[in-house]
């Protein structure tokens, strides 16, 4: 599988500033550029990440949720007690 | 209901008092005040009567695993015997129709004593449990009634519970104060090295803002994730990041507040009254609440309510100004109770709108760099 075929389809939209939204400090907060990740070309087997770091566990279970199905959906929320 | 997506947690709200005060409480600081209106403790017949929807709804949506949380107030008040009882209950009716059901539970840490431990053992309960960050941060706000601080306590059973019970330990929850140092908080909750680490955003909305300005909890995420995922092994989930690095990634998240996940979430009070989700309960007294209860109504009743079936809409549920953002599918619109804005409703921004661009745009930047090295 491509990553391609996964990639957030963003490219060439930057995010933009927010509107002020509470009054203060939105333009200083937000400067967000566009850094996309220029990964559309490569497979996950091309992207290189070291053993057991963040990236390689990230794309191990981007790697793991491609062979599986749509169905099996689940989300959790947990609240401080 | 065509398309609803079954619900696969259930969050049992066994006890309604707690044994702290904390200042930032969802339950008990902010406008909902339900639980005033609640028994201390779930009755035998309700719990009873909640296994029997849980079961009724994993057996007409053939779910073969369900997830049970339990939850408060305070879950552990139950005492170990109590909280033997629930699971036996719930465990029991499910199994009757081969459904397999998950335990965990909540808790504020001041309760984890041995004999507990060895009862959420022997009935294979995980337990996340609430901490703040090192003693002065965790003081700050997780105090006793009295106006003493917790952090000793908790660290007495987190010490257990990481160490002689540690195939239970499911993780740490810690709201952030804005105002702490995010290194020396997220390296305060390694020694224990906790499976996961889930980072909350204090609870807010349009009406009631954020202790601190815009922005600021995303650059105090920010620079935890540096920290995270600069370290050259991955020393644990910090569910937050993982998720939107997932999402950012393209992958489907798993977590209600990132991407535009259906939520699959259901909340029982101790009187058998379904709510939607604790996020709610700072807009207005009642928030949560859906008019339902396990005495009159089905699971599949919850899915018809209109607050229910927003959480699970989408993109269809988003503000307009989400909908034209290019964060959408990544963000996902952000808790859904931060979009609250009185007068207005949910179909808002998430208050925290600057925080999650600002963390997002930083995640994308330091994966281009990160990918761009393998070149």
């Amino acid at each position: 599988m491509r990553l391609a075929d996964k990639a957030v389809a963003v490219r060439g939209r930057m995010p933009t500033v927010p509107e002020d939204e509470r009054g203060t400090g939105m333009n200083d907060a937000t400067g967000v550029e566009c850094g996309l990740p220029d990964i559309a070309g490569m497979t996950i087997d091309e992207l290189r990440a070291d053993s057991g770091s963040v990236l390689a566990v990230a794309l191990e279970r981007l790697r793991a949720e491609t062979a599986e199905s749509d169905e099996d959906e689940y989300t959790s929320w947990t609240a401080s007690v | 209901m065509a398309g609803a997506a079954p619900l696969r947690q259930f969050v049992l709200k066994i006890r309604s008092r707690c044994n702290l005060a904390c200042d930032y409480c969802i339950i008990y600081e902010h406008a909902d005040q339900t639980w005033r209106r609640q028994p201390h403790a779930m009755e035998p017949g309700t719990l009873q009567q909640t296994a029997r929807r849980i079961t009724e709804h994993a057996t007409r949506h053939g779910l073969s695993r369900v997830r049970i949380v339990l939850h408060g107030g305070e879950p552990l008040l139950a005492g170990p015997e109590g909280i033997a009882r629930v699971v036996r209950v719930v465990r029991d009716t499910l199994a009757e129709v081969g459904t397999e059901a998950d335990f965990t539970v909540q808790t504020n840490g001041t309760l984890l004593e041995r004999r507990m431990l060895d009862v959420l053992a022997e009935h294979r309960v995980r337990v996340g449990v609430s901490i703040d960050g090192d003693r002065q941060a965790h003081d700050a706000h997780r105090r006793t009634p009295a106006g003493g601080g917790s952090y000793d306590r908790v660290m007495a059973g987190l010490n257990l519970l990481s160490g002689s019970y540690r195939e239970l330990y499911a993780g740490l929850l810690c709201t952030i104060d804005a105002s702490s140092d995010p290194v020396a908080v997220y390296e305060s909750l390694l020694p224990t090295r906790p499976p996961l680490v889930d980072f909350l955003l204090p609870h807010a909305h349009w009406g009631q803002p954020p202790p601190a300005p815009p922005g600021a909890y995303g650059r105090w995420l920010v620079a935890v994730f540096d920290r995270w995922a600069g370290a050259p092994g991955k020393e644990t989930s910090v569910r937050l990041l993982d998720e939107i690095l997932h999402t950012v990634l393209g992958g489907r998240s798993r977590l209600d507040w990132v991407g535009l996940a259906r939520t699959v979430s259901v909340f029982v009070e101790a009187d058998g009254s379904i709510h939607q989700n604790d996020a709610l309960r700072m807009g207005y007294d009642g928030a949560s609440a859906s008019g339902l209860d396990v005495f009159r109504h089905s699971f599949d009743d919850v899915l018809l309510h209109p607050g229910f079936a927003a959480r699970q809409a989408g993109a269809r549920a988003l503000a307009e100004k989400c909908l034209a953002c290019p964060e959408m599918a990544v963000c996902g619109g952000g808790e859904y109770g931060h979009r609250y804005q009185p007068g207005v409703g949910y179909r808002r921004p998430t208050v925290y709108c600057a925080d999650l661009l600002l963390l997002i745009g930083h995640v994308r930047r330091w994966l281009a760099r990160t990918a761009g090295q393998s070149r």
